[in-house]
């Protein structure tokens, strides 16, 4: 019963947001930021036991301007706190940003004069995983998340009025 | 302390006479004292000279000792000979003032360049006759040398809830 | 009328794929030949060695390991060894054999690591598959032994952390019965391939002066052929015992570099073998009071423990004032820590010689007069971990 019967097998059916939103999770970019000991963990998780190529996220692009995701890995120094503005003002919209492991989320064991107390002082964040450094299982679960939050999007939305809770 | 620790204290106190001021031996570590005019002099004898021959020059730390004035920086130069396998400390002090310094010895030991560099980074220690004499790790902009004792390591205090609206406090 | 050229100055940044990490090199170019250069630090500078003086002795051991975090267990070994030494205290022999072990896993992995992204940069892009499968073994053996895959802050003032658990040796076997052969399939992929051969023969030439005088160590140091290696030199924690070789080069390019480091890892597994035969059983800490934690069935049960226990955590102990420099052999070159101590229950001054912050001054030395995709084969040739070069 419905439109459904009527129409033949090569039709799909669908809203343009829930279209937009699921191309842009399958085959989101990620750009390689990594910056000290989360770094090595996120790419345990490109290699080949925890793939992550699975989500369509295999090639990790080392120019800004052709990436989505940044996945901000390891302690941000207070030199390298102007690099990082000017990296995620080179990307282009719409993007993303992970905060991997405690130093990015809140300056992690390091709390003194060199370390930036967490990368949200300086860029808008997405998704905190918490570890030191997580495991790669906990990084696919923030991706996953991430997906989940990229799901809720609208076309229409700018930045500012994104979803802040990843699930309901 | 073995025959070749007593063969080098001899060498060294018969070349520099009064400018090496003592030694100590502490569970197989061999430290000298010097006075901080010769080691310049010092480094290029146990550079070239055939009895000494240390040909490495594994580290220089500086220490600061801010409890006392006349000696406030101490250096330690750690010197390795790879063919008699002996290592040795090399400690000197240098005064409290305006600008405390040293003669560089780069030019005998090029590896000592970054060394130098970071110990003026991170205490202030003027190196005279190094090349290129700049900050290395920490921020160009950085006012004041973090490792003496009187640049306070800006602990933030953690925000809970009650303070989380508040800018972040530094504690000490 | 005369053409006059400049130079060209090209950042290498400090955001790069190639770079092992945020290190910043400024080249000054002829067309493509490199004139010199400058390697700009301190992307990641974490003031690690002031944060410590800040801290009790046992709480600055997490720390060591985030500094070179390919070996985090070579950087926990240096430390705890030069305060056993300051403290005057000697451990069991089953620690220094589980210690000589775990340190030769942890060579293992950083050479893993090395070759994986050496071979990224040339070109070889399956390496680094291959070498982080193989690593993955390694990291389960970390996570059994202390629970964590990377940071495992294992070796403790006194001895171990926890006792080794009852799968251990089973875990090592499997390293031991899959990697020579795994290491037979690398060599045979590269040794005497023709591109590998041709990118890094020649490449990055150091003589054996040279290299002493800039104060270069490790394998950068072997393959120009000086042999200096710190666990035959000046033996730690029980390698007197061990029957081991170490490997050198001949000419002090980046192939020799790569042969030496091939060679350790074949090493490593030999001295692997012998501490997995021979370890002897015993307590997994030294027996010292108001030092080294009691064991936790006594804690439990005793009061005397208990207290201890209260007061190692809560107020630390104090180390006899002193100074004292602890050099080992880390994956990477001499690793020393020098602490000097006043009596209290924090260090006075905590320094550590980084190796590769040192190694890395021979840069301009290797690249000049070299073309610029020399100066990646270069830089991964050193093997720097920026975490150690910054601190």
């Amino acid at each position: 019963m419905g439109l459904e019967e009527k129409i033949p097998d090569s039709i799909v059916l669908t809203t343009v947001d829930y279209l937009v939103n699921w191309s842009r999770k399958s085959s989101m970019w990620p750009f390689g930021f990594g910056l000290a000991c989360c770094a090595i963990e996120m790419i345990s998780t490109f290699a080949s036991h925890f793939d992550l190529s699975r989500f369509g996220m295999e090639i990790m692009r080392p120019s800004p301007r052709q990436a989505d995701l940044m996945i901000v890995a390891g302690r941000v120094a207070n030199k390298m706190a102007p690099v990082v503005k000017r990296l995620y003002d080179q990307m282009p919209n719409p993007k993303w940003v992970i905060s991997m492991g405690a130093c990015a989320s809140c300056g992690g064991i390091f709390n003194n004069y060199a370390i930036l107390q967490g990368v949200d002082r300086i860029i808008p964040v997405d998704i905190y995983i918490p570890g030191c450094p997580p495991r790669p299982e906990q990084l696919i679960e923030g991706i996953m998340r991430l997906h989940e939050k990229v799901m809720k999007e609208s076309i229409r939305d700018t930045r500012e009025k994104r979803p802040q809770r990843a699930s309901a | 302390m073995t025959p070749a620790e007593e063969g080098l204290l001899a060498l060294l106190r018969e070349q520099f006479g009064e400018a090496v001021t003592g030694h100590e031996k502490f569970a197989d570590q061999l430290s000298v004292m010097v006075a901080g005019d010769i080691v310049f002099e010092l480094a290029r004898f146990l550079k070239d000279d055939e009895a000494a021959g240390f040909e490495l020059l594994s580290d220089i730390s500086g220490v600061d000792w801010i409890n006392r004035p006349e000696h406030r920086f101490e250096l330690v130069y750690n010197f390795y000979s790879v063919k008699k396998n002996l290592r040795v400390l090399v400690r000197t002090t240098i005064p409290d003032g305006d600008t405390p310094s040293i003669r560089s010895i780069q030019p005998v030991y090029p590896g000592a360049d970054w060394l130098e560099r970071e110990v003026y980074d991170m205490l202030g220690i003027d190196f005279e006759g190094h090349p290129d004499l700049r900050r290395i790790i920490t921020p160009d902009g950085l006012e004041g040398w973090p490792h003496r004792k009187d640049f306070p390591l800006m602990y933030e205090a953690p925000q809970f809830s009650y303070n989380k609206d508040l800018p972040p406090e530094i504690v000490k | 009328m005369t053409m006059a050229s400049k130079t060209m100055t090209l950042n290498l940044g400090p955001q790069h794929p190639a770079t092992h990490g945020v290190l910043r090199v400024v080249l000054e170019l002829d067309g493509e030949t490199v004139i010199s250069a400058t390697p700009h630090l301190g992307y990641l500078h974490t003031g690690i060695e002031k944060t410590a003086e800040d801290k009790l002795y046992y709480k600055v051991i997490p720390m060591t390991d985030r500094m070179d975090y390919l070996a985090p267990m070579s950087n926990n070994l240096g430390y705890v060894l030069t305060v056993e030494k300051l403290l005057g205290i000697d451990v069991p022999e089953k620690v220094k054999y589980a210690r000589v072990l775990l340190t030769e896993l942890t060579r293992l992995n950083s050479h893993l690591v090395w070759l994986g992204t050496h071979a990224l940069d040339i070109g070889a892009m399956s390496m680094l598959l291959y070498t982080f499968r193989e690593r993955e073994m390694i990291l389960d053996i970390y996570e059994a032994v202390s629970g964590q895959r990377m940071m495992s802050t294992y070796f403790r003032i006194g001895g171990l952390a926890y006792d080794l658990p009852a799968d251990f040796d089973k875990k090592v076997k499997k390293v031991l019965g899959v990697l020579p052969e795994k290491m037979r399939e690398y060599e045979d992929l590269l040794s005497n391939n023709r591109i590998w051969i041709k990118r890094l023969t020649g490449v990055g030439k150091l003589t054996a002066e040279e290299a002493l005088d800039l104060s270069v160590t490790g394998p950068m140091l072997r393959s120009t052929g000086v042999k200096y290696d710190v666990r035959k030199a000046q033996a730690y924690s029980g390698y007197e015992k061990f029957d081991f070789e170490i490997p050198v080069g001949a000419t002090g390019d980046c192939y020799d570099r790569y042969l030496v480091r091939m060679e350790e890892m074949r090493q490593s597994l030999r001295i692997i073998t012998q501490a997995l035969a021979g370890m002897p059983s015993g307590p997994h800490r030294a027996h010292v009071p108001g030092v080294v934690l009691p064991p936790k069935q006594d804690v439990l049960t005793q009061m005397e423990a208990m207290i201890f226990h209260f007061k190692i955590i809560t107020e630390g102990f104090k180390v006899p004032a002193g100074s004292y420099y602890q050099p080992i052999e880390s994956p990477k070159g001499e690793l020393g820590y020098y602490i000097v101590s006043d009596g209290s229950t924090k260090p006075y001054r905590m320094r550590v010689r980084p190796p590769s912050f040192i190694n890395l001054q021979a840069l301009n030395t290797m690249v000049t007069g070299g073309l610029i995709a020399d100066v990646i084969t270069c830089i991964g040739s050193i093997d720097i971990v920026l975490g150690e070069v910054d601190r």
